[in-house]
């Protein structure tokens, strides 16, 4: 094809070009950032929800020993199934099932009132004890404590 | 006259074609995207509201009404820990005399892959139990998974197991349900 000489070509050049499908994979590449964020936020959330069960789980049974100075969830809930608990403190909780698979830790911590404020008025509480669950996975650690009448 | 010459302006045909490809290509490919986000909205949709949850829901609840109810040291394990039997009080907040009798039994266990609840009556002076009404407590109930435990002379009762709408797939519809609850008295 021939042309008018002194007539400009108009069109995209190269570097144009490249410039927008940069610009468009940029654009893309964020989209799928996000929605695999939320994924991954989800699957956070329900990994806390189970350390948050778990942290019920080992309250509850030590609230049902009365609040015994020699709990031991691994042999006190006796529980078998999709649930172990093992170690000798730090105790490891693995929930398995289905396509679920997930390890927590277990720090209990136990607080006598003789010599500590547990209600928080300060004065010692003797006769209250409180222990403080820590389960931690591959998130950040979730922590709740309770207390029971010894006597 | 002569004919005066105009300029056409326009697309050519191969023109026309490239972009139509193009644009179809990239239709395609935002086509896809929105059909993955959408499947990604029902898969969590499924999640937060789907059968599973609501049956593991109602069994945590289920369980933790009737073990808070129930006195301690009447929690009776089957040999492989696969059924409880508690007996329970009609009216707890009625009772706190910790010598007064339960006047209500339940039983936990598995049927197939459903966990159901017998409840009724229970004499206190003969011993004597009757069966007034069943439910289906959750469904979808992985058969192995089912464990009760309840530690001598304490006062707590546990339940773990796992539910799966499709056990054979490994869905990611599953969860395992852990509850522990502290009796009445």
């Amino acid at each position: 094809m021939r042309h008018k000489p002194g007539k400009t070509r108009s069109g995209l050049t190269l570097i144009e070009l490249m410039l927008a499908i940069t610009v468009i994979v940029v654009g893309v590449l964020g989209a799928m950032m996000f929605r695999y964020g939320s994924a991954l936020e989800a699957r956070k959330a329900d990994i806390q929800v189970g350390a948050g069960r778990v942290a019920l789980l080992i309250l509850e049974g030590w609230k049902g020993a009365i609040g015994s100075t020699t709990y031991n969830p691994k042999t006190d809930i006796s529980l078998s199934g999709n649930i172990s608990i093992s170690g000798t403190g730090p105790y490891t909780v693995q929930l398995t099932g289905g396509g679920m698979n997930t390890s927590y830790s277990a720090s209990l911590t136990r607080l006598d009132g003789a010599t500590h404020d547990i209600n928080g008025d300060g004065f010692n509480d003797l006769g209250l004890v409180e222990l403080t669950v820590t389960v931690t996975s591959s998130l950040r650690p979730l922590i709740l404590s309770d207390f029971v009448r010894t006597n | 006259m002569p004919k005066k010459i105009t300029k056409q302006s326009g697309f050519t045909m191969v023109e026309l074609m490239v972009t139509v490809l193009i644009a179809s290509i990239i239709m395609v490919a935002i086509s896809g995207v929105i059909a993955d986000a959408s499947k990604g909205y029902n898969q969590m949709y499924n999640r937060i509201h789907g059968d599973i949850i609501n049956d593991a829901y109602v069994a945590r609840l289920r369980f933790d009404k009737i073990c808070r109810s129930a006195r301690a040291g009447t929690a009776i394990l089957n040999a492989d820990a696969t059924t409880l039997q508690v007996l329970y009080y009609s009216k707890p907040n009625n009772t706190n005399d910790p010598n007064l009798p339960p006047d209500r039994y339940a039983e936990f266990y598995l049927n197939n892959t459903n966990l159901m609840l017998d409840t009724g009556t229970y004499n206190p002076n003969t011993g004597v139990i009757a069966q007034t009404g069943t439910e289906t407590v959750a469904r979808n109930v992985v058969g192995s998974s089912l464990k009760f435990s309840a530690p001598v002379n304490e006062k707590s009762v546990q339940m773990v197991m796992t539910l799966d709408k499709n056990p054979a797939i490994n869905s990611d519809y599953s969860i395992t349900v852990t509850c522990g609850s502290i009796m009445h008295n």
